[in-house]
């Protein structure tokens, strides 16, 4: 064998060796680390359904605290809580969120999620949970992208064999050596930039704790009459909009919670709409005044776009002024 | 037809009226529906038993021309859409001679208006698969040289026509307050056998005159009438109509348990 073929085997045993060491990073990104402690409910909660699912859970801890309440139209609104009553909302996100409402920079939940304070928060939530182990960073991975380098040096080599090997091999498909590292660096690309969301232990925690929770589940009859602020915020961490529903279901339809969880798909998954608590249908359980917003820094994204209100159309006999209404009565020299 | 304590369907409040558990009875904007589309919610209040009627503000009954085939159309075309049991309009018009006005306006009370607003709701009545509840308006002013009273302005025309009366409390009471009457002879004067349902509605006190805007609370004189009326003959349903400057949900509650209190009807929230 001469010194080309040793180079041509050692070319490739190098490319198995980088793939091997490659995917097992991956693997063990993917599969992350077993927690330390109890996940927090809002950690649960961004696990199942990102930055929105999160702060579902952050408003139900408020609406427990009496410091949410919600006008007809849906537009939240600050209140303030008994002051002897202990609080359920103590996370950094609980602030963000009311403070958000409070100073009336979101009234809604596009508006939430959009809110740089809220976000922030949500980003703290996220690395806390991609530090632990229990989330899949998005994108540029330092630690599956450190050698880089060295698939890059790889794939260089085969271009510098190409023009090495002499006519001897003139039957050897001498293109192989070029393409064949390209489309194995192309599929590693791609494979490491795939998957994003909870980690395997990161959904192994939240399987943990739904186990552990059947108190809580709406689809099991569960009843949340009474139950301490804390258990409701596990139950929305959990089971999303079924526990919403079952918590305070006047709360949740008019602030359009349903439709805003049914968009980061867990509501589904969590039993949302098939809950014996969720008497509603989807549509019913969503609102007008759900729209969109920015991520959130949450995971999933999207929630359709601009939400806010819609007017009738038509309008009334007294015109525009009436915002679509009946004709608004005397004020329009008429009224219905 | 029993239909309770309603309220008024808008977009906006979408969310809350679908959360009302004991809501048998709500009211749509006829001009805002797409009969080929209705709102999923709407449908959805419907598939839940819900009686949804249809509420026209620009048919303009009381004008001189004839109805427009096509709004009444349009009227027809709701009630089937939402499997209505009724559909109501106003005792008033909104155009003349090709002007919009934007705005309900009230009927000189004289034999010719009575003579234009019974061709109307005749031709109204005959295209629609669904009865008709006609709404006497508030308002600010009254035509003058009058040749009936109020009473027996509606009384005459839902004789001539067969329709029903919707009758708004509020506007009752705002007109009575307008003019210096007591809105309880109204009630004794009117024919109220014949109301399909009522409606109920806030409003305020501005430059002298009370304005009935649906933008604010009920108020207690309001709620009084209720009860006033129940008293001689409770109609089927009383509707809330709520426009704007919505309220706390709390509040909003609030305010239908008020009315089914009133009533003596069963709370829907």
């Amino acid at each position: 064998m001469d010194e080309t073929l040793w180079l041509l085997t050692l070319h490739f045993l190098i490319g198995l060796v980088l793939a091997a060491v490659v995917w097992r990073r991956r693997s063990a990104l993917v599969r992350g680390t077993p927690p330390t402690r109890d996940p927090h409910p809002y950690e649960i909660a961004y696990l199942q359904g990102g930055g929105r699912h999160a702060i579902a859970a952050s408003l139900a801890a408020l609406r427990t605290d009496g410091a949410v309440d919600a006008h007809g139209d849906g537009r939240l609104t600050a209140a303030r809580p008994p002051s002897d009553a202990p609080r359920t909302a103590d996370h950094p996100l609980d602030g963000a969120v009311f403070t958000a409402i409070a100073e009336e920079r979101a009234g809604t939940l596009a508006e939430l999620t959009a809110d740089t304070g809220v976000s922030s928060a949500l980003d703290g939530l996220r690395d806390g949970l991609i530090e632990q182990g229990l989330l899949i960073r998005l994108g540029f991975r330092p630690g599956l992208w450190a050698n880089r380098w060295l698939l890059r040096g790889w794939v260089l080599a085969g271009f510098v064999y190409f023009f090495m090997i002499d006519d001897a091999y003139d039957d050897f498909p001498k293109a192989l050596i070029v393409f064949a590292p390209l489309a194995v660096l192309s599929w590693a690309a791609i494979r490491l930039a795939a998957g994003h969301g909870p980690t395997k232990e990161g959904e192994r925690a939240v399987a943990q704790v739904r186990s552990s929770s059947p108190h809580l589940d709406p689809a099991q009859g569960a009843s949340y009459d009474g139950l301490a602020g804390p258990a409701v915020v596990m139950g929305v961490a959990l089971f999303g909009t079924a526990a919403l529903m079952a918590f305070d279901e006047m709360f949740a339809q008019t602030v359009g919670l349903g439709r805003y969880l049914q968009l980061t798909g867990v509501a589904a998954s969590s039993g949302g709409y098939t809950g014996s608590a969720c008497s509603s249908s989807a549509i019913v359980c969503s609102s007008a005044s759900c729209g969109g917003g920015g991520s959130g820094g949450g995971h999933h994204h999207g929630c359709g776009s601009g939400g806010g209100h819609h007017g009738c159309g038509g309008g009334g006999g007294c015109g525009s002024s009436c915002g679509g209404g009946s004709s608004c009565g005397s004020s329009c020299g008429g009224g219905s | 037809m029993d239909l309770g304590v309603g309220i008024g369907w808008r977009p906006e409040i979408a969310g809350f009226v679908g959360a009302l558990p004991g809501l048998r009875f709500t009211e749509v904007i006829a001009e805002s529906v797409h009969p080929a589309h209705p709102a999923p919610e709407l449908l959805e209040l419907r598939e839940r038993g819900a009686a949804v009627v249809p509420h026209g503000v620009k048919l303009s009954l009381g004008g001189a021309e004839p109805v427009a085939a096509d709004r009444v159309a349009h009227l027809a075309a709701c009630a089937e859409a939402l499997g209505s049991p009724l559909v109501s309009e106003h005792v008033a018009f909104v155009r003349a001679g090709g002007i919009e006005a934007g705005h309900l306006l009230p009927v000189p009370r004289t034999r010719a208006a009575l003579d234009a607003l019974t061709a109307n709701i005749r031709r109204t009545r005959a295209e629609l698969p669904v009865p008709l509840a006609v709404e006497p308006i508030a308002t600010l002013f009254d035509w003058p040289d009058a040749e009936y009273t109020e009473g027996d302005f509606l009384t005459e025309l839902l004789e001539r026509t067969d329709a029903l009366l919707l009758l708004d409390v509020a506007n009752v009471y705002a007109n009575a307050r307008n003019r210096g009457e007591d809105p309880v002879r109204l009630l004794d004067r009117l024919p109220l056998e014949r109301v399909a349902y009522c409606h109920v509605a806030g409003g305020v006190e501005q430059g002298g005159r009370y304005h009935d805007t649906h933008t604010a609370a009920v108020p207690r004189d309001v709620l009084d009438l209720i009860a006033e009326l129940c008293a001689r003959h409770r109609p089927p349903g009383f509707l809330l109509e709520r426009d704007g400057h919505y309220p706390p949900i709390g509040e909003m509650r609030a305010e239908l348990d008020a009315i089914a209190a009133a009533s003596g009807m069963a709370p829907v929230t």
